[in-house]
């Protein structure tokens, strides 16, 4: 990267059901934090990354009404939204104006509100990110489409549900040692198959609930950290990429492409092949998509991913190592504030766990619109 | 006024017009207008074979508010004789029927009603095929 860009401080609230509190206030507490760790810089810029809050109508307007909170001065202040995407948009607009020189640093974050809606309006809003045409005069659900993809995939490969859901077995195992996690509990997979069905033949288990969280980074470039004398993530590289064709039109629903072209770029722009990646965080919205991310990823061949994670391949201890911090199963998925959770997990698990590279992985719907980091290294000052 | 879309949708809706690829003969349903998302080629509006076998499906019992009253229902992924993958509501078959390869025939069917005008939307859902 033509400019170093390093992350020197992240901010999160639980995910979780905040009755008391609204989107602002959840996104200034988080926020507040990340620019704490940072040595609270002066920001010139405020990107928040939101899939529903303009939607459901519970706030428009994010990162201006959190920028005012915050009490900041003049800065760029803008609100993104795409899905599970707009945390990685959001992110990926503050490299872009470090990068052109107009700021030293800048505030990234994601936010969400899903507990001051009712959970039907809150499906809707999801779905009609998909071809609303689609969604509505079939009554196909995102749940519905995850099941008709996991039936596909049983069935052209010949593979056990079971192995399947085998991915949100392993989220919950990793989430308990996560304190911003939504459930911290193991769960065996017996009781996760015979959970109540949500779409057959997806039980509660195989989807990743949604809940209300705030995540934020702070952004600098390499010189300016060391100057300043904070701690810092490196990242290495980045990709984006869609999947060209809308979910609905494809001829192989079982194939992310976007999720391979978006890291293959990311790597190549940090110099690293994938099996320099000692952990992935994978935007695992449900198990299927989990599994498909981890094939179009390529540390499985496709067919593979859900074998490999009910082997135990992507276990703790093992390299790759997948969802350390639980996943969007375990830690909850907060849509457009999940992307921020994981990129925060990551310099976690850098910072504190000793990891050298993780690769983090989110998307829009079903490999629709996709992001992808590779952080590592980092320093002392 | 959410009943405008419907209104808009309503002849390809109900004769299952699609639109096809001049250039690589791929089709799409719903209709797009824009360029083939396979070839970049200009596409037109073609109607629809209306029988195709079931590929993929699932029994939905977390509904979306329009969909409510006929939950638990079973929601198909269909590949038409011609090649065109659709998805649409399964009919006229139980849960306990439904057999991924089966045939299926479109059918004209009441989708939903809007509770406040009474609006009745139409369109296609996909019935087994009796011989
Ligand atoms: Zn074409």
């Amino acid at each position: 990267m033509s400019s170093e860009i390093v992350l020197v401080g992240y901010g999160l609230v639980r995910v979780g059901e905040y009755w008391n509190k609204d989107v602002v206030s959840i996104g200034v507490e988080a926020a507040a934090r990340a620019l704490e760790m940072a040595g609270n810089p002066s920001v010139g810029g405020v990107y928040i990354g939101s899939a529903l809050s303009s939607t459901l109508g519970i706030q428009g307007n994010v990162a201006v009404h959190v920028a005012d909170e915050l009490g900041l001065g003049d800065c760029v202040t803008e609100t993104v939204s795409s899905g599970g995407a707009s945390s990685g948009l959001a992110i990926l607009n503050g490299i872009h104006q470090l990068m052109s020189g107009e700021a030293d640093y800048v505030l990234v974050g994601g936010v969400e509100k899903i507990s001051d809606s009712l959970p039907s309006d809150v499906m809707e809003a999801v779905l009609i990110d998909l071809d609303r045409r689609v969604m509505k005069y079939s009554g196909l659900t995102e749940a519905g489409l995850a099941a008709i993809l996991t039936r596909l995939y049983i069935d052209k490969y010949g593979v056990d549900k079971e192995k399947v859901t085998a991915l949100s077995v392993l989220d919950h195992e990793n989430g308990v040692y996560n304190p911003y996690a939504m459930f911290r509990r193991a769960v065996s997979l017996e009781m996760a198959m015979s959970a109540p069905i949500v779409a057959d033949p997806l039980t509660i288990f195989d989807v990743a609930p949604y809940g209300d969280g705030a995540a934020f980074v702070v952004l600098t470039t390499k010189d300016k950290a060391v100057e300043a004398g904070i701690d810092y993530v490196e990242l290495f590289g980045y990709g984006v990429s869609r999947n060209r064709v809308p979910v609905n039109y494809r001829d192989d629903l079982l194939s992310f492409d976007a999720t391979s072209r978006a890291a293959s770029v990311a790597l190549d722009m940090a110099g690293l092949d994938l099996s320099d990646i000692d952990s992935l965080q994978i935007f695992d919205s449900f198990s299927i998509t989990g599994v498909l991310a981890l094939e179009g990823l390529g540390v499985s061949p496709h067919g593979s991913g859900a074998d490999d994670v009910s082997s135990g391949k992507f276990n703790k201890g093992n390299k790759p190592a997948v969802n350390l911090m639980g996943g969007l199963k375990a830690r909850g998925n907060p849509i457009g504030a999940t992307g921020l959770y994981q990129v925060s997990e990551a310099m976690m698990l850098i910072r504190d766990v000793g990891v050298k590279y993780v690769l983090v992985h989110m998307m829009s719907g079903f490999d629709d619109n996709v992001v992808v980091f590779v952080l590592g290294g980092g320093g002392h000052a | 006024m959410p009943e405008i879309t419907e209104w808009r949708d309503r002849i390809w809706r109900y004769r299952l017009i699609g639109t096809k690829c001049k250039s690589c003969g791929s089709t799409y349903y719903p209709p797009r207008n824009g360029k083939c998302f396979r070839c970049g080629g200009e596409t037109e509006e073609v109607e629809l074979p209306r029988r195709g076998k079931l590929l993929s499906y699932t029994i939905v019992y977390q509904a979306p508010t329009l969909y409510k009253h006929s939950s638990p229902y079973i929601v198909g992924y269909i590949e038409l004789s011609n090649g065109t993958r659709l998805f649409a509501m399964l009919t006229d078959i139980e849960p306990g029927e439904v057999r991924v390869g089966m045939e299926l025939e479109a059918t004209l069917r009441r989708l939903y009603t809007y509770g406040d005008s009474g609006h009745i939307v139409y369109g296609v859902k996909f019935r087994p095929v009796v011989e």
